[in-house]
C-alpha cells in the first residue's frame, strides 16, 4: 500500500534508483544490525557499516565466523572480514565478499561521528524502548 | 453468535451495550448492490487511448488494379525495405489498430444517489449476518458478535503491536491470517504496472475521531479503515458481495442513526433519507395467513352454497346425455332408430345374399359345360396335365 504521494513505489523507479546509487547513498543501503545488546544500548536496530566495526556472519557457509571490517567494498554491495578468505588457485589469499545485512555488529567502532549517529537514532538518553516513544 | 439482536454489547467496554442503529434492519439487496458496485467501480478509472497518428504517419495510396496485388495503399518510394509494403489497414504490419481506442470513451457511470443510499444501507445490514460474512469467505468463528463493536478506546491505538493483540482478542485475527496466506503474485501483466500482489480483503475499521487508528492499522494486511462519514459501497462490499466485516467503535456505531436516519428521524446528513424497509416484514406467508389476526378478522367459509365453476354448457346435439335431460324421449327415439336401422340392413343383406347366390350357382353351371373340352390338343394338354412336372423338365432340356 502506498502511503506517500510524494515517494515512489514504482517497482521501476525504485529498482533503477538502488541499483545506480552512488557511494554516499549506498553507505545507508549497506547496513547492519546491531546485537541485542548493542540495541539495548544504543537504542537503534542497525547502523551503516564501517571498517573496524566487528561482525558476525549469520548466513551462508562463513556462518558464526566473527572479525573485523577490513574494507566496505561499496562498488560490489560487499563487506570484506579479517579471516574470512579463500584461496586462490595460484596460492594467493583473497578477500571473500559478504553482505552487509548478513551480519550482526557485535563491537562498534567508536568515533565521535559514529556517537553522534547513534545520539541521533537512539536519542542521547539511550534505552530502546524510550527511543521507540519519543519516535511515535 | 446471535444474527440481529436489539442491542449490541460493546467488547472491551465494561459490560456496556449500545443499541442497533435502524439501517442494519434495512432489506438485503444484493441486486441493487451489485448494480451500484459496477456503475461506481468504473468511477476511478483513466482515460487510455493509442496515439492519435499511430498508423497513419505514411503517405501510403493504393496502387489500384492492374498490378497483380491487393489494392491496399501502399508505401511510395524506393531505396528502403518499407517502400511498397502495406499500410493503414489493420491487417498490415505498421498499420494502425482496427477502431483505433479514444481518450472520450465514457470512462465514469453515474448512479442514482438514491440508489447508491440503498446499497449502502444494504450492505451495511448484511454485515450483520454471520453467514453472509461467512459466504465472503471472512473467518469470523471466533468472533464473539456480529456487528462486532469496539469500546472507543480502540481509536485512540497508536501502535501497530497494540492494533494486532486487539485484533488478537477480538478474534479477529483469523481473517488476517487468512489475508497473509492468500498473497500471491498477481497473473498477467499488472505485475510489471507496479500491481505485483493480489491478496483477499481483511476487516474493515470504521471510526468516527481518527486518534491514531488509521497508523496503527493500515499496515495489517487486509485492513481497511474508514471514517462512518465516509462509508462507501466500494469498502462495504467489495467486488458488488455483501457481506464484509466491519469492526465499529462505539461512537462509529452509534453515529449511524444519525447518518443513515431511522424510522421516525430523517437522516442529518442525507437530506430527506430515511433507511429502506422491508415491503413484507414478515415473510413467510403460510404463517401470516394462518395467524390468529388474520383469521379472525375473515369470514367462515361458505361451504355448499358456492359452486366452484359456473356449470359448464353443453350442446345437446352433440351431448346425449345433454339432450336426454332437455328432451327425455330422445333416448326412446334413439333406440328405436337403432333397431330400425338394424332390421332394415338385416333385410338388405338377407336380399344381397339371394342375389348372389343366384349368380354364382348360373357361374358354376356354365363352368361346368365350358369344361367339357376335347379333341388332339386337349388330349396332349390332358397328358402333360397327369404326367406333371418331369414333363415340363424334359420341355426345358
Amino acid at each position: 500500500m502506498k502511503y506517500s504521494t510524494a515517494v515512489t513505489s514504482s517497482r521501476r523507479k525504485t529498482r533503477k534508483a538502488h541499483f545506480t546509487a552512488p557511494s554516499s547513498e549506498r553507505r545507508k543501503l549497506m547496513s547492519a544490525a546491531l546485537s541485542a545488546e548493542l540495541k539495548a544500548q544504543h537504542g537503534a536496530n542497525a547502523v551503516p557499516i564501517r571498517v573496524n566495526d566487528e561482525v558476525r556472519v549469520t548466513r551462508g557457509s562463513f556462518k558464526n565466523r566473527e572479525g573485523k571490517v577490513v574494507q566496505v567494498y561499496r562498488k560490489k554491495w560487499v563487506i570484506h572480514i579479517a579471516n574470512i578468505t579463500r584461496d586462490k588457485v595460484n596460492g594467493t589469499q583473497i578477500q571473500v565478499g559478504v553482505d552487509p545485512s548478513k551480519c550482526i555488529i557485535t563491537k562498534l567502532h567508536m568515533d565521535k561521528d559514529r556517537k553522534a549517529l547513534l545520539a541521533r537514532k537512539g536519542g542521547a538518553s539511550g534505552s530502546a524502548d524510550e527511543a521507540m516513544q519519543t519516535v511515535s | 453468535m446471535p444474527a440481529a439482536l436489539p442491542t449490541v454489547t460493546v467488547q472491551n467496554g465494561n459490560g456496556a451495550s449500545c443499541a442497533m442503529p435502524e439501517v442494519f434492519l434495512s432489506p438485503i439487496r444484493a441486486d441493487i448492490v451489485n448494480a451500484v458496485h459496477t456503475g461506481l467501480a468504473k468511477n476511478d478509472r483513466q482515460a487510455y487511448a493509442v496515439y492519435r497518428r499511430a498508423g497513419h504517419q505514411t503517405a501510403a495510396e493504393s496502387w489500384g488494379t492492374g498490378r497483380a496485388v491487393s489494392r491496399i495503399p501502399r508505401v511510395p518510394g524506393g531505396g528502403t525495405h518499407r517502400a511498397g509494403q502495406g499500410a493503414f489497414g489493420n491487417m498490415c504490419r505498421g498499420g494502425r489498430m482496427f477502431a483505433p481506442t479514444k481518450t472520450w470513451r465514457r470512462w465514469h457511470r453515474r448512479v442514482n444517489i438514491k440508489e447508491k443510499r440503498y446499497a449502502v444501507c444494504s450492505a451495511i445490514a448484511a454485515s450483520a449476518v454471520p453467514s453472509l460474512l461467512l459466504a465472503r469467505g471472512h473467518r469470523v468463528e471466533g468472533v464473539p458478535e456480529v456487528p462486532l463493536v469496539v469500546d472507543d478506546s480502540a481509536s485512540s491505538i497508536k501502535k501497530t503491536a497494540k492494533a494486532v493483540e486487539l485484533l488478537k482478542q477480538l478474534g479477529a485475527y483469523a481473517d488476517i491470517e487468512k489475508v497473509k496466506a492468500s498473497r500471491n503474485v498477481r497473473s498477467g501483466k499488472g505485475k510489471m504496472r507496479n500491481r505485483r500482489y493480489v491478496q483477499r480483503r481483511g476487516p474493515l475499521v470504521v471510526y468516527s475521531e481518527d486518534n491514531g487508528v488509521t497508523r496503527a492499522f493500515r499496515n495489517i494486511p487486509g485492513v481497511e479503515l474508514c471514517s462512518v462519514d465516509r462509508l462507501g459501497l466500494l469498502t462495504l462490499a467489495p467486488g458488488g458481495h455483501v457481506g464484509r466485516f466491519i469492526i465499529w467503535t462505539k461512537s462509529a456505531f452509534e453515529k449511524l442513526d444519525s447518518i443513515f436516519g431511522t424510522s421516525t428521524s430523517k437522516s442529518a446528513s442525507k437530506k430527506g433519507w430515511k433507511p429502506p424497509t422491508n415491503i413484507m416484514a414478515q415473510t413467510d406467508l403460510t404463517r401470516l395467513i394462518n395467524s390468529d389476526e388474520i383469521q379472525s378478522a375473515l369470514n367462515a367459509p361458505k361451504l355448499g352454497a358456492i359452486r366452484a365453476h359456473a356449470p359448464l354448457k353443453r350442446n345437446p346435439l352433440k351431448n346425449k346425455s345433454a339432450m336426454d335431460k332437455l328432451n327425455p324421449y330422445a333416448k326412446v327415439a334413439r333406440e328405436m332408430q337403432a333397431r330400425a336401422q338394424e332390421e332394415r340392413s338385416k333385410a338388405k343383406a338377407a336380399k344381397s345374399n339371394a342375389a348372389r347366390s343366384a349368380v354364382g350357382q348360373k357361374f358354376y353351371e356354365s363352368m361346368k359345360v365350358d369344361s367339357n373340352y376335347e379333341g388332339e390338343l386337349f388330349e396332349d394338354f390332358d397328358d402333360w396335365l397327369t404326367r406333371g412336372a418331369p414333363v415340363v423338365q424334359q420341355g426345358d432340356e
